[in-house]
């Protein structure tokens, strides 16, 4: 499974109090303060590798489980306020799970990708997916790479011997997912956050 | 010769005639003077041979006759003429003494008058400019007086100073007469500026008066450019930084742990593959950026 992306905007866990400075001061003044933090510097814009993906990744995936188990909760709490006689949990299939999983998940990856360029928990790690111009992926494009990596989530794992560090899904859809610390529009590399520009 | 005279000044000739004999008297004078030139020639020359050869014998006989043998000294006619012209000379100068002091009393009685007289009927103010060379004059006088030592000595300062500038606009006359500009920058370069300040001014109720005369708080913020001074501060210190490493939270610090060994981990996982790939060249992490996109449209 490939690793979700990152989104710029104001970062709800990283919130960082500098960039905050920052975007309150002139444009100079926000260009000059760089809120990422020294030694990660060198990194931004560069492909991430395995681990940090993999972590992000994993992340996601507890939310789409989260997901799950709340949707099965959900169900069987409406059941009961509709026949409260009989208390019967859903019983769902491991197939079940899959399709409702994998549907949970496209749909996340695709908004996430689509309107922030990363996933919560690309967020965490610090990534961002980008398309072959370093822009935000449009939604087509999110939703192939979601679908892309949803089913064949091991293609991930190619970065490993890839010399640029790119997945079998960055190979075919020709995506990046780069490191980007930054938390505000201003500070970002690619300055994905806000509104997609227009071609 | 007449437009070199000064006017006013009635010029003295330059030599009186002197004053002709009639020649009533002259005519006889010439002849006894042309008679004795006649004569005195000869005769002088006579009279010196006389004297070259009997003036010997005379002076023996004279000696003789002054100091005769065997007549004491005091009768000897040496003797008496001797006393005689001692008294001779002891009258005369009683005479002498007193027709100075008549002389003199005269003097004092005459010469004012005359001197007045004289002065009345002579420009002496022309007769100087014409005859003395007043520039010879004042020049060995100055030469000889020490004029500082008079001046000082002689004078009242203060007075002619105090005089001199009641009369002078001294404002004007420096602005008309001095190179201000010149008087100032040696004035400057002879004095050590920040010497003479740090001794004479005192500096700290200078700046205290200033202080208080200026609203500071309002010249900082119409002069200063407050954004940009704050921009290069910023720069300098790395505030963010500051910021970041003072106030952020501990979720913070351990999101920015994991990322930086997330970071750590690929790193040596993509060398350990590499080098088991028999890789040499380093990966080519480099994403595209925006800027290359545009670039390359």
């Amino acid at each position: 499974m490939n690793a979700p992306a990152p989104d710029p905007g104001l970062d709800p866990i990283m919130g960082d109090p500098a960039a905050q400075v920052a975007s309150h001061g002139n444009p100079a003044a926000q260009v000059a303060m760089d809120p990422v933090p020294r030694m990660a510097r060198p990194f931004q814009g560069k492909r991430a590798g395995v681990v940090t993906r993999t972590a992000a990744g994993a992340i996601d995936y507890a939310l789409v489980a989260g997901a799950i188990l709340g949707t099965y909760l959900g169900i069987g709490i409406l059941r009961f306020l509709l026949d409260p006689r009989t208390l019967a949990w859903p019983t769902w299939t491991f197939l079940q799970v899959l399709v409702i999983g994998g549907v949970y998940f496209v749909l996340y990856l695709t908004l996430a990708w689509s309107f922030t360029g990363r996933s919560v928990g690309a967020r965490v790690m610090g990534v961002r997916v980008v398309n072959w111009q370093g822009r935000r992926l449009f939604f087509v494009g999110a939703l192939l790479r979601a679908v892309f990596c949803v089913v064949f989530p091991v293609g991930l794992f190619w970065c490993v011997v890839s010399r640029r560090n790119r997945s079998v899904q960055d190979v075919v859809l020709r995506t990046s997912v780069i490191h980007d610390w930054a938390s505000h529009p201003g500070s970002s590399r690619t300055g994905d956050d806000g509104p997609r520009p227009s071609r | 010769m007449d437009e070199d005279r000064a006017p006013g000044v009635e010029l003295v000739p330059a030599r009186r005639q002197v004053p002709r004999l009639p020649a009533v008297i002259s005519v006889p004078l010439d002849v006894v003077i042309g008679a004795v030139a006649l004569v005195g020639g000869p005769a002088t020359r006579v009279g010196a041979e006389l004297v070259h050869v009997i003036g010997p014998t005379a002076s023996a006989v004279l000696a003789v006759v002054a100091r005769p043998p065997f007549v004491p000294d005091a009768w000897t006619p040496q003797s008496l003429l001797g006393a005689l012209e001692r008294r001779g000379r002891a009258v005369r100068r009683d005479l002498d003494r007193e027709a100075l002091a008549g002389v003199g009393l005269a003097a004092d009685t005459v010469v004012p008058s005359v001197l007045d007289l004289v002065l009345d009927r002579v420009d002496l103010t022309g007769l100087v400019l014409s005859r003395v060379d007043l520039s010879v004059l004042v020049t060995a006088v100055l030469d000889e007086l020490d004029l500082t030592q008079v001046v000082l000595r002689r004078v009242d300062l203060g007075k002619v100073v105090g005089a001199a500038l009641d009369e002078l606009d001294l404002t004007e006359v420096v602005l008309a007469r001095v190179s201000l500009g010149q008087v100032v920058a040696a004035a400057l370069d002879a004095v050590d500026l920040t010497e003479v300040v740090l001794a004479r001014v005192d500096l700290g109720q200078v700046i205290n008066a200033a202080l208080d005369s200026v609203d500071l708080t309002e010249i900082v913020r119409s002069r200063v450019d407050l954004p940009g001074l704050a921009d290069e501060v910023i720069e300098e210190v790395d505030l963010p930084e500051i910021i970041r490493e003072s106030s952020s939270g501990v979720a913070t610090d351990v999101v920015n742990g994991a990322r930086m060994g997330a970071i750590d981990a690929d790193d040596r996982i993509s060398r350990l593959v590499d080098r088991l790939l028999l890789r040499r060249r380093e990966r080519d992490v480099t994403a595209p950026d925006d800027a290359d996109a545009q670039d390359s449209r």
